[in-house]
């Protein structure tokens, strides 16, 4: 065997994985791909302009430089003991390669500045405005709040605003947005930090509690896309979902009429004959009390006081349903309020209950 | 060449083996501790990350519930930055440096044995919390409210507690490094004739004096709100919790340089030797890693850019800016290869590993620098790619070259070459395909510091690419351990020059007497050694009148 072919063949492991990490990227068209999630948003389209025109430089300098580590180790292999030329440096080449570089950058930064007014940029009167509160570890999200809203970091939108949206459940809130319209999200944070995202919106905000940071949106694309936390929050974190409806203006409204009109709903008055059972929770570290009993057979109306003054809470009782499923409380009791909750006749045993977006907190319900 | 076999001074006491290690001031040992205690804590570090690769690689809880996942995250990050990459590099940094300047040792050896000393206590500190009710789970950074009383237990003061400790380590073995480079150069030994290696090793511990203190003062603040009733990061008693994130990145992005600049040196050192030739640019590459020392403390807030509570563009230039210093390296590593005579040792193979990973953890940094594609991809899996990238594609890759390129001096054994190359072959795929597809997986909008995704996400495949890559890496790691199990049990074969090398640690023998040089050659380059071996002619650059003396 020649030596230029075993120099070849010894090089072989490194363009193999350099390749491979290439095909693997490029041969999943549609999956995640070097490219972002298509966009579906006017600011999301920016960023998705320059995210092409950094990585087509980058993918320029990478190809240049690795081939140029790779042409080394290739054509440079020692062949003798001769020293070779000792070459201390070339002043026009340094200079060269420090100039060139700093001129892409300081372009790509600038072109990076103006994306950025364009992404970031507010209008006077948006068309929407939701107020989304961000917590351990759920978001609610209010429509048709207050203005002064804008500038207060601790709200209940579930009391002062048209409508809340809450979970169920783990499953986070379902929002609703017009296509075409100026969207204002104002993010408020009830306890630490979180973070407001939308991969198709190529975009996040953080939650900050102590301020309210906002952004202006404008969906373009019908669909129904999915957001999360996107900052460490605690041991919920990666349950912090909720969905993002992009829809025609019509089919918004008639949506938005909807919400409004199950909000002003009285609750379900309780069933005839049913046992009251009370219970209350000060802090999301737990019930306040960790048992209870009820008699068996017997409707059970649980009247749950949440005394929280940042977060909403439920009761959730664990595999009691007809089938053996959960038996989640909706809706959520808003902090300072009170909720109450339909239970069918239980069998006698032991069941648990929780708060369903904080597992932490448990009490045993005992039915005899 | 000074090939004499001294006796030891300490031969006339009959003190066993283990009390010398144990109360021993010399540079040479304590480097040697610092850098099997760092490799101990890569080996929890690295269990955790199996853990973590292992319980993404599928959704559902396989393996870590959510509470030990937070803990695995945090203690994987904070193990490998403060208790494996730092010690590490301190450790080379104490065996190397005096060796490189000629002198006998390191400027205040009790400071420095100290120094050692408290890592291996705070890092069992740190790591107590698994055994009292649970580590800090808060990841590395820390963020305040989370990390509050309110919401993070006790893991999270013993974290504190080891971190402060960890960082008065740090800022007295700074003190030590810099008087020890200022002060103990041999005769001859100017500024710019010393080696890059000390040079980045000088910048790095001028960064921890400024950046160290200011972590310290900001964990004692977090230290008094937790357990006596300040308020400085809790909004709801007028705290501010952004302020955390300023002072905990006024350290961080320093900190990222200073895990970095030494790794950088230890590159300048191998490549130059490995190709026969001196490293390309000298004055350039000072210049450089200075600037990048300067810039660093002006680009700490591109990790708030979705805070909304700092001013976009300052921080978005200045970090664009510091990718140019950054590029000139790249640069002149490849132009130091060039028309050279290469030899691929395992040390040179790490070395170019270290250049075609560190290169994409390089160009990533010019996305997250843009505003508007940050607000993409911060706090996704791409960031955590691009981290690894610089941190293990980067500094892990020049730690493991180094250990090649060292290991001789400090034991006078060579490390086995075919199972370095074996190693380097397993660990520089695993690097790929473990760190690469995460770019993916943050572009199509997975957030880090997940426990679990849902099954329609779209995700596992590249998870399980990533978990499996992560495993190579584990056996990699293995193959190292295996290599010095066996070369340990060896002979000494390695003689006192075994690479051919330029610099003063290898004009003595291996390993080193106590008082490191029988006699010093004449310093009139950064290369002394070389010039010795091939006397300077048309090589070294002319000597003017006078240079070179005092």
């Amino acid at each position: 065997m020649n030596r230029a072919t075993k120099r070849v063949r010894r090089s072989l492991p490194l363009a193999a994985v350099l390749v491979g990490a290439f095909a693997v990227a490029a041969c999943s068209a549609g999956a995640p791909g070097l490219f972002p999630s298509a966009a579906v948003t006017r600011q999301g389209h920016e960023t998705e302009g320059l995210y092409r025109l950094v990585f087509t430089i980058a993918a320029l300098i990478f190809v240049l430089v690795e081939g140029a580590i790779v042409w080394a180790v290739l054509r440079y292999r020692r062949r003798d003991d001769a020293l070779p030329v000792q070459t201390h440096g070339n002043r026009i080449a340094e200079a060269t390669w420090t100039i060139v570089p700093a001129i892409i950058v300081v372009v790509l930064f600038f072109l990076s500045l103006q994306a950025q007014d364009r992404v970031e940029a507010k209008v006077a009167q948006p068309d929407v405005v939701v107020d989304a509160v961000g917590f351990q570890w759920q978001w609610t999200m209010g429509y048709g709040c207050p203005d002064a809203y804008a500038d207060t970091p601790v709200v209940q939108p579930a009391r002062d605003c048209d409508f809340a949206l809450t979970g169920a459940g783990t499953a986070g809130p379902a929002l609703h947005l017009p296509i075409g319209k100026t969207i204002r999200f104002r993010l408020h944070a009830a306890d630490v930090i979180h973070s407001f995202y939308v991969s198709r919106f190529l975009y996040k905000k953080d939650v900050v509690p102590g301020r309210v940071n906002s952004f202006d949106v404008v969906v373009e694309q019908p669909g129904t896309y999915g957001g999360q936390c996107a900052e460490l929050c605690g041991l919920g974190h990666k349950d912090m979902t909720f969905t993002v409806t992009a829809e025609d203006g019509a089919a918004y409204e008639a949506w938005y009429a909807a919400q409004q009109v199950a909000a002003q709903a009285t609750p379900a008055p309780s069933q005839a004959g049913a046992f009251t059972l009370n219970i209350s929770a000060t802090s999301a570290a737990g019930f306040d009390q960790t048992s209870a009993s009820a008699p068996a057979d017997t409707p059970i109306a649980i009247v749950f006081q949440n005394k929280d003054t940042t977060v909403q809470h439920n009761v959730t009782l664990l595999k009691a349903g007809p089938d053996g499923g959960d038996l989640i409380g909706q809706p959520f009791a808003q902090p300072g309020t009170s909720g109450s909750y339909q239970v069918p006749a239980l069998k006698a045993g032991t069941y648990t209950y929780i708060c369903s977006i904080h597992p932490n907190m448990t009490g045993i319900l005992t039915v005899h | 060449m000074a090939t004499t076999a001294l006796t030891p001074r300490t031969a006339a006491y009959s003190r066993s083996a283990i009390y010398e290690w144990l109360t021993t001031t010399d540079h040479k040992r304590i480097g040697i501790m610092y850098i099997i205690t760092a490799y101990l804590f890569f080996l929890l570090g690295g269990v955790m990350a199996l853990g973590i690769r292992t319980e993404l690689a599928a959704p559902g809880t396989q393996l870590l519930d959510p509470d030990l996942y937070n803990q695995a995250f945090t203690m994987h990050g904070t193990t490998m930055i403060f208790f494996f990459v730092m010690p590490m590099l301190a450790g080379f940094g104490n065996f190397i440096v005096p060796l490189q300047i000629g002198a006998a040792d390191m400027a205040f050896p009790r400071i420095n044995a100290l120094s050692f000393w408290i890592i291996p206590f705070s890092g069992v500190l740190l790591f107590s919390g698994f055994a009292l009710g649970g580590a800090a789970a808060g990841g590395w950074t820390s963020y305040a409210p989370l990390s509050e009383a309110k919401y993070a237990g006790i893991g999270q003061d013993l974290w504190l507690a080891a971190l402060t400790l960890n960082g008065i380590s740090s800022i007295l073995s700074a003190i030590n490094f810099l008087a020890t480079i200022f002060k103990l150069r041999a005769l001859g030994m100017t500024m710019l004739r010393l080696p890059i290696f000390v040079w980045t090793v000088l910048v790095t511990n001028v960064l921890l004096l400024f950046a160290v203190p200011v972590l310290a003062s900001g964990m004692i603040m977090l230290f008094i709100d937790r357990n006596y009733g300040g308020s400085f990061f809790d909004p709801a008693a007028g705290g501010d919790s952004i302020l955390w994130q300023h002072i905990f990145w006024f350290f961080g992005h320093p900190e990222v340089y200073i895990l970095i600049l030494p790794a950088f040196g230890i590159i300048s050192e191998v490549l130059p030797v490995f190709s026969r030739k001196p490293l390309f640019g000298y004055k350039a590459f000072v210049l450089a890693t200075v600037s990048i020392g300067v810039l660093g403390f002006g680009v700490w807030a591109h990790h708030m850019f979705t805070t909304g509570a700092v001013f976009l563009p300052f921080f978005s230039i200045t970090t664009f800016l510091i990718s140019v210093p950054t590029g000139v390296k790249m640069f002149n590593w490849i132009a130091t290869m060039w028309r050279g005579k290469l030899h691929l040792t395992t040390a040179m193979l790490f070395a170019i590993g270290f250049l075609s990973s560190f290169l994409i953890g390089g160009l990533d940094g010019a996305f997250s620098a843009s505003t508007p594609i940050d607000f993409a991809i911060q706090d996704t899996y791409w960031i955590v790619s691009h981290l690894h990238y610089v941190l293990f594609g980067g500094s892990a890759m020049a730690i493991m070259a180094a250990t090649f390129y060292w290991f001789p001096k400090m034991t006078g054994r060579l490390l086995d070459e075919r199972l370095g190359k074996l190693q380097f072959a397993i660990i520089f795929v695993g690097t790929q395909v473990t760190f690469f597809p995460m770019h993916l997986l943050g572009l199509s909008g997975m957030p880090r510091r997940i426990q679990d995704y849902a099954p329609n996400a779209g995700w596992q495949d590249l998870n399980v690419l990533a978990t499996v890559g992560s495993y190579l890496l584990g056996v990699g790691v293995l193959v190292l351990f295996w290599n010095f199990f066996i070369t340990l049990r060896g002979p000494r074969n390695a003689g006192d020059d075994p690479w051919d090398a330029n610099t003063l640690e290898w004009a003595t023998t291996s390993p080193p007497p106590s008082y490191n040089f029988e006699r010093l050659p004449e310093i009139r380059s950064e290369r002394p050694l070389f010039d010795l071996k091939h006397g300077g002619a048309g090589h070294a650059p002319a000597l003017t009148a006078g240079e070179g003396t005092h």
